[in-house]
């Protein structure tokens, strides 16, 4: 290792100016990459309040069509079809209900102080079983509050000290939609990127209009606002909820027969992964199509600076062919040689991708409403931030990825190359020659 | 030690053949130390080249050590190389970034050595050649002289029983190359090693026990 050191040392004082170009451009290309894997990992990583995706189950859509073929009807759940399917379920450790207002976020005042618009999520009493909010002051809302309709709500951070400059707000009266709230505790703000739990306000749908904006077929009130999130209470308790709930959609749909219907639930629920593909209610999520994009892009990614690298390393090989003669010469094998050199510049393409790295967590962090701008929905999360935490960056998953995509890229990079140059003829090489 | 037998070697390109070697039969015994003469390009280094299996031979057998070298594979030629051979050039073919000690030590970085014994055995070697007190200089900081110690230092380093020195005198003035000379004949008479040196100076080469002579590619004496 020190030999390798040594000599990327020697290369940096050397040829500075192309050992740093070397450096950048790789910086750079990393630097992309990661980005681009970010802007995914978001979607799937466990973060605070969705700090159990990966026991997630979630039901976002679902299609009733009739059994004559003759109509369909697609979107979210209504309340009825969300509880006929998923409410009886016994294996997850909790599953919630919950309504995102379609288009609109709700007005919100306090002390008749001219109303603000904020995002709304509509939730019944297990959503904070599901999700795991951090309080700074009260607590959410529990079945007997929601059971009894009463009219409290949870408020985040941001709008407490925007309507009251103060988060010790508990127990105080706000205006939502000029109907009196109270409120019963208040969250740190949520980032838009966790898109479940994402509100600035949540409130008992019991206490709304909610349910009765719901829309269906042959009277049958089965589309609405409603998603499902089902936890699990482990990984592997997941295919036996999604079994429960087949036995519960087969009920479901015997029912439904007698009203000339059936449902069609394209698989759902899905697990985080495939929810994060983004399908529409009347389509099956495909993976395949996903990694094909993903692979194309990091491919191009990973190509155009590869090529342009190489012929970097190339001209710096070139310029060490004598050295790689006399080490040939003192009993370096070639395989050996194509070793050194692949090494030596993985370790440089490493200390770039570092670099890259944390250009791209500086970059993400104070610019994360650019970078993740079209993750979320503006049309449901149209006053939050992007905000990403720390502990998001720093996943070991994003490491993995990072390291993954140095490896391809000093690989792509130097291996012709380290190939040509370990395979040249040792008295041209002395001689200063690389053929 | 060293037998050449049948040795040709022919350049071909697109447009040109040059035979650089012609039938050329040799014979060097354990413990000699043979010069071998000859205007420029007469083949002098193409068959140093041969002889240290940093070049194949179109045609002919090269015997070293009782080892016949031909088909062998890149590994056990490295090997062979590393084990048996020392090469010593007229440009000294010093690595420029790293130190004395550090290019001293490059062979033995081919073989199963701890880092610590490396740098015990460099040590012992650059002491033998008189340059200790420069193991962290770099190249650029010595002298021709120096370097070309240094270069010798590298090649004895792995005790090899032969050394190919490829005029180690050519780039010196008269006093550093007998310097060089010296440590060279301390190699062949105290240490026992076999020395094949290229070289133009007919007053080196006289010191040495035996000269061949080359003139276009065909050992003429």
């Amino acid at each position: 290792m020190n030999q390798y050191i040594k000599r990327i040392w020697a290369s940096l004082r050397q040829d500075s100016v192309v050992t740093i170009i070397n450096i950048l451009g790789t910086a750079l290309a990393i630097f992309l990459i990661m980005i681009m894997v970010l802007m995914q990992e978001v979607k799937v990583l466990p973060f605070s309040p969705e700090s159990n995706r990966d026991r997630f189950l979630i039901a976002d859509a679902f299609a009733v069509e009739k059994l004559d073929k003759n109509g369909m009807s697609a979107g979210g759940l209504s309340e009825f079809v969300a509880k006929q399917l998923y409410s009886s379920l016994k294996t997850p450790e909790a599953v919630t209900l919950f309504a995102v207002n379609f288009g609109t976020s709700c007005l919100l005042s306090a002390d008749n102080s001219n109303p603000i618009s904020v995002d709304q999520k509509q939730t019944d009493a297990s959503f904070w079983r599901v999700f795991d909010f951090d309080f700074i002051s009260g607590k959410p809302y529990d079945q007997a509050a929601f059971n009894a309709k009463q009219k409290v709500l949870v408020l985040s951070e941001g709008v407490a000290r925007h309507l009251f400059h103060s988060v010790n707000v508990v127990g105080r009266t706000v205006e939502m939609n000029y109907t009196p709230y109270t409120i019963c505790g208040v969250v740190h703000d949520v980032s838009s990127l966790a898109s479940l739990a994402y509100s600035q306000i949540w409130v008992p749908y019991s206490t709304t209009n909610i349910i009765k904006n719901m829309g269906g077929i042959n009277d049958m009130p089965c589309n609405g606002p409603f998603h499902v999130v089902a936890l699990a209470r482990s990984k592997s308790d997941l295919p036996k909820i999604i079994q429960e709930y087949k036995k519960s959609a087969a009920a479901f749909n015997s029912q439904l027969k007698s009203h000339g219907m059936k449902i069609t639930d394209n698989g759902r629920p899905y697990g985080i992964f495939d929810c994060s593909l983004g399908a529409f209610s009347n389509q099956k999520p495909d993976p395949k199509i996903f990694y094909i994009r993903e692979g194309l892009i990091f491919l191009i990614l990973l190509l155009v600076p590869a090529i342009n690298l190489s012929s970097m390393t190339q001209s710096r090989l070139r310029r060490y062919i004598t050295e790689i003669g006399i080490r040939r010469a003192f009993g370096c094998r070639r395989s050996r040689m194509l070793t050194d050199i692949v090494t030596e510049n993985f370790i440089l393409t490493l200390a770039a991708g570092c670099i890259g790295l944390l250009f791209c967590y500086l970059f993400t962090y104070f610019n994360s409403d650019l970078v993740f701008a079209n993750i979320t929905d503006y049309f449901f999360n149209s006053n939050g931030h992007h905000s990403v935490n720390f502990s998001l960056l720093f996943s070991p998953t994003v490491f993995l990825f990072a390291l993954l995509f140095c490896f391809l890229l000093n690989l792509l990079s130097s291996i012709i190359p380290a190939w040509q140059a370990s395979r040249t003829n040792i008295v041209n090489a002395l001689n200063g020659r690389t053929r | 030690m060293i037998s050449l037998s049948g040795i040709d070697k022919i350049y071909r390109t697109k447009e040109v053949e040059t035979q650089a070697l012609e039938n050329v039969n040799m014979e060097v015994e354990k413990g000699e130390f043979l010069s071998v003469m000859g205007p420029s390009g007469c083949g002098k280094s193409t068959l140093l080249n041969i002889i240290g299996l940093l070049d194949t031979p179109t045609h002919g057998k090269v015997i070293l050590n009782g080892t016949v070298t031909e088909g062998m594979n890149d590994r056990t030629l490295a090997a062979f190389r590393n084990r048996e051979i020392g090469f010593i050039f007229q440009s000294f073919h010093l690595i420029q970034s790293l130190n004395v000690i550090d290019n001293v030590e490059v062979p033995l970085l081919y073989r199963n050595i701890s880092a610590k014994d490396r740098r015990q055995m460099a040590k012992t070697v650059l002491e033998k050649v008189g340059l200790s007190h420069r193991q962290h200089h770099m190249p650029s900081e010595l002298s021709g002289g120096q370097c070309q110690r240094v270069a010798i230092a590298r090649a004895i380093v792995g005790n090899p029983e032969i050394i190919l020195a490829d005029e180690p005198t050519g780039n010196l003035d008269s006093k550093m190359g007998a310097e060089i000379m010296d440590i060279l004949h301390h190699l062949n008479k105290d240490e026992g090693r076999t020395i094949v040196m290229v070289t133009h100076n007919e007053e080196q080469a006289k010191q040495t026990s035996r000269i061949v002579r080359f003139f276009d590619g065909r050992q003429i004496q």
